[in-house]
């Protein structure tokens, strides 16, 4: 007794007070382990509270829980007020899981598209109007960027690069034609100016003309003192024809230095002209530089629509609605990261439900025992016996509540329930639970409030019980604008109620039909309607709108609803409701249901159409250039021929006047030969009479003195005789 | 396994109650004939604790249970199967096996049923010839052991006295 009070007695105390602590604490230790356990590094699990229960139920709280992002300033991508799950203790022990009660109040959700807790009044900072909704999911956000992002983890297409390229090239191009331009534009008008001077000036006839008449002037002179013959005994005539040779071949030179002068000022317009074409040899290659980038550029924005090509194939390809999974849906909602972690969860649940046997139909579970009971009987071994289990699934959850709060602007505020709702009989098994799914909600849908209540069954012969209704009221229709644009209708007051069933008995097709009441309506119509009509159209619209328009819709995954309108109005309102379709959800479901290389095609023509600047800058560029050079250019040409004709001109008057020149020398030459031979005949004459007359007067002289000729004497009075006479001589010498 | 005998003996002819070595004795065949190591094995064992029961006649009425138990193991499971599989009870064991505390217990297994079963069906009949044995062993066995030669030698040795003293 003593030893077994020694045993016992300390065993179950310690256990006792390990079962005390345990259950003290366990609280703060299921806290711990959770937090610490999380998984993923860039999110982080906050709970300031977890209590648990254990008995038949077991239970788990957590109360002011949430998930943050501590990379982005702490950002809460998930929060709770209180969350609990009861599950029942018994299915437990046969590995399935019953869970009696889901209970989410209080939650928040901020994604990079959509935050659900926005509050009625609206919420600051997020650029939500006043009676922004809880519902109001911004699928705007969700541009090709966000999913491609989010679904391959690359953060931009492949066009979008090669457009930003494009971008930046054609800016720098753009500046640079714009340089270009005023450059080649002065260039260009200097060219002009200077080459049509120029042109003025060597086409200038006057002076040529009078050339011209000198040199005439000149050969017909030289012709005549080719012509004049002279006697012997006329040096006077012959001198003066010399004079006239002299003055001659003075207007010889002259002319000739006028054609000197006037080639040398063609030459010096040569040299112009050749620095224009030069110049314009520039602008042409500045305009070829800036054809080679437009080239450039159109080759650029090719490589882009291609791109853009593959990559509406690539987004075509990952956003397949048909490829849709709930991994994929996660990866765009939420990113890659809550998709890893979803898929890993996934993963363990199938692999977990490798220990949850399926629930079985009772044939099965006979046949199993039998053939069970027939091996242990064949094999005496020490088998356990399986017994019927009760049907229960192998996941159910009997009630799911959600509830969402108010952000709180700062800590402290309390949170009001703006949507609530539960979702009752999740089951993996509605066969063999007994219930199908329903779901009952209700809140608020912008300005208005919304129930939805609804049943869906998965069994076939239940496909009756695949319904749901839906009604909305209280939305504020003011400023709302309907219809096509010719015939625009304005709601200036309103408020709108609409109730829908939803009928999903032949999904994937869903069916609805409805009604929608407008209440205390006023409505105007636009300006494109013609004033006589507005009238009689504003009391036909205005009661149509009085009464309540029923309308149809069908759903098919892939495509745009079809809405038909059961009512006068059909048109009108159906072209508004799509709009606001469109608006609100379809407009990118469209786009990824039509095709992205139109859309993507939309973008770069925005960008880089034919009314861009870059085209506008080109175009100008390229106008004024072929403008301009046009004229220089013909200018520059008819320059140089102009001046290749002056100059052939001088050229032949030059060759003339040097014709006339040598001429004229050659007449000189004559003369001079000439007046030389007339002086030497009159010398040799007047020598010959000096001679004579010295010897007759020395003869005389001597027979003065003498009385007798004297030769030797003589010859001293005849030397003075001759160097008379060579005086003489020197005398008519020239 | 000497101190073993030597306890059993001293029991036997102490003064302890007979019914509590005869508790002893059917708890320990009891425990010996259902398989360790399940809830229903700890639950005898906590009630083997609780009650007055002779810890050492139970040891041993285990352990010699087990073995001689041990080659008519066969016997036990088929008997166990038996009784699992007997359709005026399988509503019962259906029933119990869908409560969790019970189904993890390893009542479905034959040889826990087996043993249980007999055990539980044997242990009064062991637990009143224990009583009887060890009142018989007391009034007509003892007096003629103590007389016995070789009692008496054992009983005067230095030996019996040094071993008597070291093992109270």
């Amino acid at each position: 007794m003593i030893f077994r009070l020694k045993i016992v007695i300390p065993l179950l105390v310690l256990c006792a007070a390990v079962f005390a602590v345990l259950y003290a604490v366990r609280g703060g230790v299921a806290k711990r382990v959770m937090q610490q356990s999380w998984p993923g590094s860039s999110s982080r699990l906050v709970l300031d509270n977890v209590h648990l229960k254990l008995g038949r139920e077991l239970g788990m709280k957590l109360e002011n829980g949430k998930v943050t992002e501590p990379a982005k300033g702490d950002r809460t991508l998930l929060g709770w007020k209180n969350a609990s799950v009861v599950a029942l203790s018994t299915p437990v022990g046969f590995g399935r899981l019953y869970v009696e009660e889901i209970a989410v109040d209080g939650l928040e959700a901020h994604s990079g598209l959509f935050d659900m807790s926005a509050a009625p009044g609206g919420e600051a900072g997020t650029g939500k109007d006043a009676g922004a909704s809880l519902m109001d999911f911004d699928f705007k956000k969700l541009d090709h960027r966000e999913i491609l992002s989010r679904l391959t983890g690359k953060g931009e297409l492949e066009s979008e690069k090669k457009a930003a390229v494009l971008q930046k090239d054609a800016e720098e191009s753009v500046e640079k034609w714009k340089r270009t331009e005023s450059e080649s534009s002065r260039k260009l008008n200097e060219i002009k100016d200077s080459a049509k001077a120029i042109q003025d000036k060597v086409t200038e006839q006057k002076t040529l003309d009078e050339m011209k008449a000198e040199l005439e002037a000149i050969k017909a002179k030289s012709q005549e003192l080719s012509g004049q013959k002279f006697d012997v005994k006329n040096v006077a005539q012959m001198k003066a024809s010399l004079e006239q040779v002299k003055e001659l071949k003075n207007r010889v030179q002259v002319l000739s230095g006028r054609i000197k002068e006037a080639k040398s000022q063609l030459n010096s317009d040569l040299e112009r002209m050749k620095a224009l074409k030069g110049d314009f040899e520039y602008v042409k290659k500045l305009k070829d530089e800036a054809e080679n980038d437009f080239k450039r550029l159109r080759q650029e924005g090719e490589d882009v629509r291609t791109a853009a090509k593959g990559d509406a194939a690539m987004l075509k390809k990952e956003l397949d609605p048909g490829d849709f999974g709930v991994g994929k849906i996660t990866r765009i909602l939420f990113g890659r990261e809550w998709e890893e972690k979803l898929m890993h969860y996934l993963s363990l649940w199938d692999r977990a439900q490798g220990y949850i046997t399926r629930a079985e139909t009772e044939e099965e579970k006979a046949k199993k025992e039998m053939v069970a009971s027939e091996k242990r009987r064949a094999a005496s071994k020490d088998l356990p016996v399986e017994y019927h289990r009760k049907g229960l699934p192998a996941f159910t959850i009997c009630e799911l509540r959600l509830s969402s709060a108010r952000a709180p602007a700062s800590a402290g505020q309390g949170g009001d329930i703006v949507f609530g709702g539960r979702i009752l009989n999740m089951s993996s098994d509605e066969r063999l639970l007994g219930r199908p799914l329903s779901w009952e909600m209700d809140g608020k849908l912008g300005d208005g409030a919304f129930t939805a209540t609804g049943v869906y069954s998965t069994l076939e012969e239940k496909k009756a019980e695949r319904r749901m209704r839906f009604t909305l009221q209280g939305v504020q229709m003011a400023g709302r604008e309907m219809g096509p644009p010719d015939v625009r209708v304005v709601m200036n007051k309103g408020v709108m109620r609409m109730d829908m069933d939803f009928d999903a008995s032949m999904s994937p097709l869903l069916k609805a039909s409805g009604s929608m009441y407008f209440e205390n309506q006023e409505i105007s119509l636009g300006q494109g309607v013609k004033e006589e009509l507005r009238g009689p159209l504003q009391e036909a619209v205005s009661k149509i709108l009085s009464k309540p328009l029923p309308f149809d819709l069908e759903y098919l995954p892939r495509r745009m609803p079809r809405i038909s309108f059961r009512s006068d109005l059909d048109d009108v309102l159906k072209d508004a409701f799509k709009g606001y379709l469109r608006n609100r959800v379809s407009v990118e479901e469209e786009k990824l249901a039509a095709g992205f290389d139109k859309y993507i095609e939309e973008r770069i023509s925005a960008q880089f159409g034919p009314s861009s600047r870059v085209m506008e800058v080109w175009n100008r560029y390229g106008q004024e250039f072929v403008s301009n050079a046009d004229l220089s250019g013909r200018l520059l040409g008819s320059g140089d021929q102009a001046i290749q004709g002056r100059a052939g001109e001088l050229n032949r008057m030059e060759g003339e006047n040097g014709v006339v020149g040598s001429s004229a020398a050659n007449l000189e030459g004559e003369r001079q030969n000439l007046e030389k031979q007339l002086l030497e005949q009159a010398r040799q004459e007047a020598e010959n009479e000096a001679k004579k007359r010295a010897e007759e007067e020395a003869r005389k002289l001597i027979q003065q003195q003498t009385g007798q000729p004297q030769a030797e004497p003589g010859k001293s009075i005849l030397d003075d005789k001759k160097q008379e006479l060579e005086k003489l001589k020197n005398k008519l010498k020239f | 396994m000497l101190w073993m005998l030597r306890k059993i003996l001293l029991l036997l002819s102490s003064e302890k109650s007979p019914a509590q070595l005869a508790a002893g004795v059917a708890f320990g065949f009891l425990m010996g004939l259902v398989p360790a190591g399940n809830l229903i094995w700890f639950a005898l064992l906590a009630l083997v604790m609780l009650l007055r029961v002779n810890l050492a006649m139970w040891t041993t009425a285990m352990v010699v249970t087990k073995a001689l138990a041990w080659p008519l193991d066969f016997a036990i499971i088929a008997f166990g199967d038996m009784v699992l599989h007997r359709e005026s009870l399988r509503s019962f064991f259906t029933a119990m096996f869908n409560t969790s505390v019970v189904a993890i217990s390893g009542f479905n297994r034959p040889s826990v049923m087996g043993g249980l079963v007999l055990g539980a069906a044997a242990f009064a009949p062991a637990h009143f010839l224990a009583v009887v044995l060890i009142r018989y062993y007391r009034r007509a066995i003892m007096p003629k052991l103590d007389r016995f030669w070789i009692i008496r030698l054992l009983k005067g040795s230095n030996f019996y006295r040094f071993y008597s003293n070291y093992s109270d």
